[in-house]
């Protein structure tokens, strides 16, 4: 098999090494084959039947002696759509719990708060062509290059090729960071603070587009107010940027035709997640840079279907389509559709459900497709939760961390081999098609999920995920035209989806979604950071993804190409700490925060400045998640796993370089305008091809060119025209016989750099 | 606005570049080095046509109201056939037992297109290994055509501005960060330069062995056909690569009892 992109909407060409290369986990010799069921320490293979009895006869039990709201859903937002939408009604309309959530609660949901708030829909407001159109392009707290490679190329080119400005806040000098042409590196956890201080700023300097606002957008007053505090020298003190960086930044912006704020973990990982989220789409409201193509907020999902998992309503509060739980009407349709009566009390998050497990009040958990050991923040305090569950059933495609803590284990079908559709961060839906067949007795998670609900009681009778989608769009006003006829082969429809088809790659053409049609200004205050670094846990700890591997690396670290070139993962020290300390790359360190404590290798690079460290989060070994803290986003719960202070214990060992020097950071690249045809043409060697006599005489004689001489209308019998000579110079350059004109025109290249 | 291609009329758009429009309205134009979503990178010159009585690239050349354009004159067939003679010199075909003869090779087709019968220009092999540094994909600088699409790809596509040629080597090829190879350089393995390739110079590992009509046969058996075809094809012309479905089976036995092996293996 081989990958070999074309045609998909998005992507085109496109793909980072997981896509092109990354997928032969799928025949790995760990994959899961057999249900498996726990006896005492250990796990016995058992029949689908046997595991599923169990699984059915546990749940009913526990709801039966504990009610439904002891127990627990996780939808993986690595799974279609349909997967998502069943594992909620699963929830909701088989057990009777709103206890269910996705693991967008750990990355997006701040970030989706900020638009609620301010927009009215949680999606980008765009499309990627919006931000490869824009003027003016700001990434917030993000790594796009390594996090969203494909859509980085976009930005990539545009600032190479177009023209586009390009300016960068993170902590780290990362490439779209080395590429910018302005790189902010605050103070962690402030980029509320130099935001809302450019947005007073360019209300003070009367930049702010006030037609826009008077027309579309409710509460500038109080959000003038509000912003009071934030003045250019507060920013400056907060953040640690320069004033002067913060106003041209400012002018930037007042500039540009077209903003796209592009942000990501740096931003909703925060206490303020929220809050910050929300700062940016004030000031793209200010600057009137929604209802226009080529600007908008653009908050970057990270999986591949972390925003059809919340679409799907794998969330406590709502059904699909972000409809409340609470809205009576809403749930009168939801009862009509699915013939049962739903609870009108919004369920537990993921984070809420370790809490309650610990108080003893969520006893069951059913889970598919998330390392939620790992990967949600404070890890050990969550393994220590799943040690404490009654009954714990897991479903994935390997025996994960999570699996360890299991009473029932699922083998689960991965993308290749299963049906579906995902939706993008551009709210684009697209079909996914089958290429192998299920490996042994997995089954797709749709399946396995349909097949639970029944021996709960449930009558499902999916034939295919065609029949969820129908249904999900009959419930859904937002996805209401959503079908698989409309998805066919490489066809694809960017939410709201109207009934009869149409769909929005733009949103906010014509209002906002507000009942009254207008966006909102939403006051914010700013608030410390909740854990600083202090004399004993003296550093701040950063972490966030690599490149080559995707989360934890189930999947990844089973690719042996990727493992070859990034086997491990490190810690990222700056030069100045590592002499400081005296560290070399190599060096074992061990990291110790308030929950807990890690051994990993350090890496010295200038990625990295200062007191900062930078831990990829890929690693099912070294977590860093043993590190962080169980503090969360005010407003939408996501961890704050950016705002971790550790101690630093040099080791006596010394290792082997964590990072081979075949691997791609140590290269050096050689950046040209494409490939220069024209240093080809100056070869003596170049003439354009039929510019000359002679050479061409066997050529030319061939029949299948005689034919077509006789059968041409306007034919141009006479032999082609003489070149002066193989002079080298660029041919179209020359003057042509008999017409008198130069042929530069038709042969020189424009609308792209040189080529 | 209108132009005129082949003596008839038709719509153009501000700006649009002339290959899309013979693309959209015609077929058979030849085209090895363009692709859509790279834009023009002129380097393969086959897609030469009269422009107004000139030659031009029609890749390369937008759309002006009243453009004569002729796409089959002779002498936009010469050129063409010409630009194409010199890719081969780049390209030895052998298409009849190539491992990438699936018809997914831009080489093999436009032999095809071209009804190419003889080569000008001999094949000249490059003087460099093949490079299987990157644990994904290969590079096999005696496939390589120099289209450049591998580069665009990588500097203005990916824009990770790994890949490069040289042009004023004596033997210009593909070059990772100015000269490594390709495990040790910047290259990010997005495969990018894989997917574009319109031949068999950078092909997924994965692939090797697997993607043509001859993937069943053993490596040491393969090869030694391939050198019996690459001494006959030129000799005996390239119709037959261009009809592989029905050509293969025969060169498949012929070749079955040349080496021994038994007829039906393919």
């Amino acid at each position: 098999m081989k990958v070999e992109p074309l045609e998909g909407p998005a992507n085109g060409i496109s793909t980072c090494v997981k896509g092109k290369f990354g997928w032969d986990y799928v025949n790995d010799k760990d994959r899961l084959t057999k249900p498996l069921i726990r006896e005492g320490d250990r796990f016995r293979e058992a029949t689908w039947e046997e595991a599923l009895e169990l699984v059915a006869t546990k749940l009913g039990q526990i709801k039966q002696a504990n009610g439904p709201d002891s127990i627990g859903f996780i939808a993986s937002s690595k799974c279609t759509n349909e997967e998502a939408c069943l594992m909620q009604k699963l929830a909701r309309a088989v057990v009777g719990t709103n206890n269910v959530d996705n693991c967008s609660r750990y990355c997006q949901s701040a970030a989706t708060m900020g638009l609620f708030r301010t927009v009215g829909y949680g999606g980008d407001s765009g499309s990627i062509k919006d931000i490869e159109r824009a003027g003016l392009v700001i990434i917030v707290g993000a790594n796009t290059a390594e996090s969203h490679p494909v859509l980085a190329t976009r930005i990539k080119q545009s600032h190479k090729l177009r023209g586009q400005k390009l300016v960068v806040a993170d902590l780290r000098k990362n490439e779209m960071a080395r590429r910018a042409d302005i790189h902010l590196q605050p103070r962690p956890g402030t980029d509320l603070v130099w935001l809302s201080a450019l947005s007073r700023y360019l209300i003070d300097r009367g930049l702010a587009k006030t037609s826009f606002i008077d027309q579309w957008v409710n509460n500038f007053a109080d959000y003038r107010k509000s912003l009071e505090p934030f003045t250019m020298e507060f920013a400056e003190e907060v953040t640690g940027i320069s004033r002067a960086t913060l106003e041209q930044v400012a002018e930037m912006i007042a500039a540009a035709d077209g903003v796209a704020v592009c942000w990501a973990m740096g931003v909703t990982q925060h206490g303020n997640g929220s809050d910050t989220s929300t700062a940016i789409s004030n000031l793209l409201l200010l600057t009137g840079n929604y209802m226009r193509p080529g600007a908008g907020a653009y908050p970057l999902r990270g999986h591949n279907n972390v925003q059809g998992a919340s679409d799907m309503g794998a969330m406590p509060d709502r059904f699909p389509g972000y409809q409340f739980v609470k809205d009576p009407e809403v749930r009168a349709r939801f009862e009509k559709g699915w013939n049962t009566s739903l609870s009108p009390i919004p369920g537990l998050d993921n984070h809420e459900m370790v809490d309650a497990i610990l108080a003893g009040k969520l006893r069951a958990m059913y889970m598919y497709g998330e390392e939620m050991s790992l990967v949600d923040s404070n890890a050990n305090l969550v393994g220590s939760a799943f040690e404490k569950l009654e009954f714990f059933v897991m479903q994935d495609i390997f025996f994960t961390d999570s699996c360890r803590f299991a009473d029932v284990v699922l083998p689960a079908s991965p993308s290749l081999e299963k049906e579906g559709t995902f939706t993008s961060t551009e709210r684009r839906i697209q079909r996914l098609y089958q290429v192998f067949e299920p490996l042994a007795d997995t089954k797709p998670d749709w399946q396995i999920i349909q097949e639970v609900a029944n021996r709960l009681g449930a009558d499902w009778n999916y034939q295919q995920p065609s029949a969820i989608m129908d249904e999900i769009a009959s419930l859904t006003p937002l996805l209401a035209g959503v079908s698989y006829d409309k998805l066919e082969g490489y066809n694809s429809l960017q939410w709201p989806v109207q009934l009869e088809g149409a769909d929005e790659p733009l949103l906010y053409t014509k209002r906002f979604n507000f009942p009254d049609g207008k966006a909102r200004f939403y006051p914010l205050q700013w608030i410390e950071p909740s854990e600083q670094v202090d004399e004993e846990f003296d550093l701040h700890l950063n972490n966030g993804r690599l490149l080559e591997h995707f989360h934890e690396g189930n999947m990844t670290y089973r690719v042996n190409g990727i493992r070859q070139k990034t086997p491990d993962n490190w810690i990222e020290i700056s030069p100045e700490l590592a002499a400081e300390r005296k560290i070399e790359t190599g060096n074992w360190v061990e990291l110790t925060s308030r929950r807990g404590r890690v051994r990993v290798r350090a890496l010295v690079t200038d990625r990295v400045q200062g007191h900062e460290l930078y831990m990829p989060m890929n690693s099912s070994e070294n977590a860093v998640n043993r590190l962080t803290s169980s503090v969360t986003d005010r407003a939408a719960h996501t961890p704050a796993y950016k705002e971790t202070a550790v101690k630093l214990k040099v080791l006596a060992e010394h290792g082997e370089p964590p990072l081979p020097r075949n691997n791609f950071r140590f290269g050096h690249p050689t950046p040209q305008n494409g490939v220069e045809v024209e240093r080809k043409w100056k070869r003596p060697d170049y003439y354009l091809p039929g510019s000359r006599n002679g050479a061409l005489e066997k050529l030319r004689k061939l029949p299948s060119l005689a034919a077509s001489r006789t059968s041409r209308n306007g034919e141009h019998s006479s032999p082609p025209p003489l070149r002066s000579g193989a002079t080298g110079t660029r041919p179209a350059s020359e003057s042509v016989e008999g017409t008198g004109e130069p042929a530069q025109t038709n042969v020189k290249p424009n609308g792209k750099n040189n080529v | 606005m209108k132009i005129q291609i082949n003596g008839s009329s038709y719509e153009a758009s501000e700006g649009e570049r002339l290959v899309d429009v013979i693309n959209r309205v015609s077929k058979g134009l030849p085209q090895v080095c363009y692709h859509p979503q790279l834009g023009p990178i002129q380097t393969c010159d086959t897609c030469l046509v009269e422009v107004n009585g000139t030659l031009a690239r029609a890749c390369g050349t937008k759309v002006s109201a009243g453009m004569d354009v002729l796409t089959q004159s002779v002498t936009a067939q010469t050129a063409q056939r010409e630009a194409f003679d010199r890719i081969l010199g780049n390209h030895q075909l052998y298409c009849t037992v190539c491992v990438n003869n699936n018809g997914n090779c831009t080489v093999h087709n436009t032999t095809k297109l071209l009804q190419v019968e003889h080569q000008e220009t001999p094949f000249r092999s490059k003087p460099y290994e093949a490079d299987f540094s990157n644990p994904f994909y290969r590079y096999d600088p005696d496939q390589c055509i120099l289209c450049g699409r591998c580069v665009e790809a990588c500097q203005n596509f990916q824009v990770n501005e790994t890949l490069s040629i040289r042009w004023e080597d004596p033997h210009p090829r593909v070059l990772w960060d100015g000269g490594k190879t390709i495990g040790e350089s910047s290259c990010v393995s997005c495969g990018h330069c894989v997917t574009v390739c319109p031949c068999n110079a950078l092909m997924e590992k994965s692939m090797l062995g697997e993607a043509g009509y001859m993937t069943a046969v053993p490596q040491k058996a393969l090869n030694e056909m391939i050198d019996l075809v690459k001494g006959i094809e030129p000799e005996i012309g390239y119709g037959s690569s261009a009809a592989p479905r029905r050509f293969v089976p025969t060169v498949g036995l012929v070749a079955a009892s040349t080496f021994g092996l038994r007829a039906g293996t393919f």
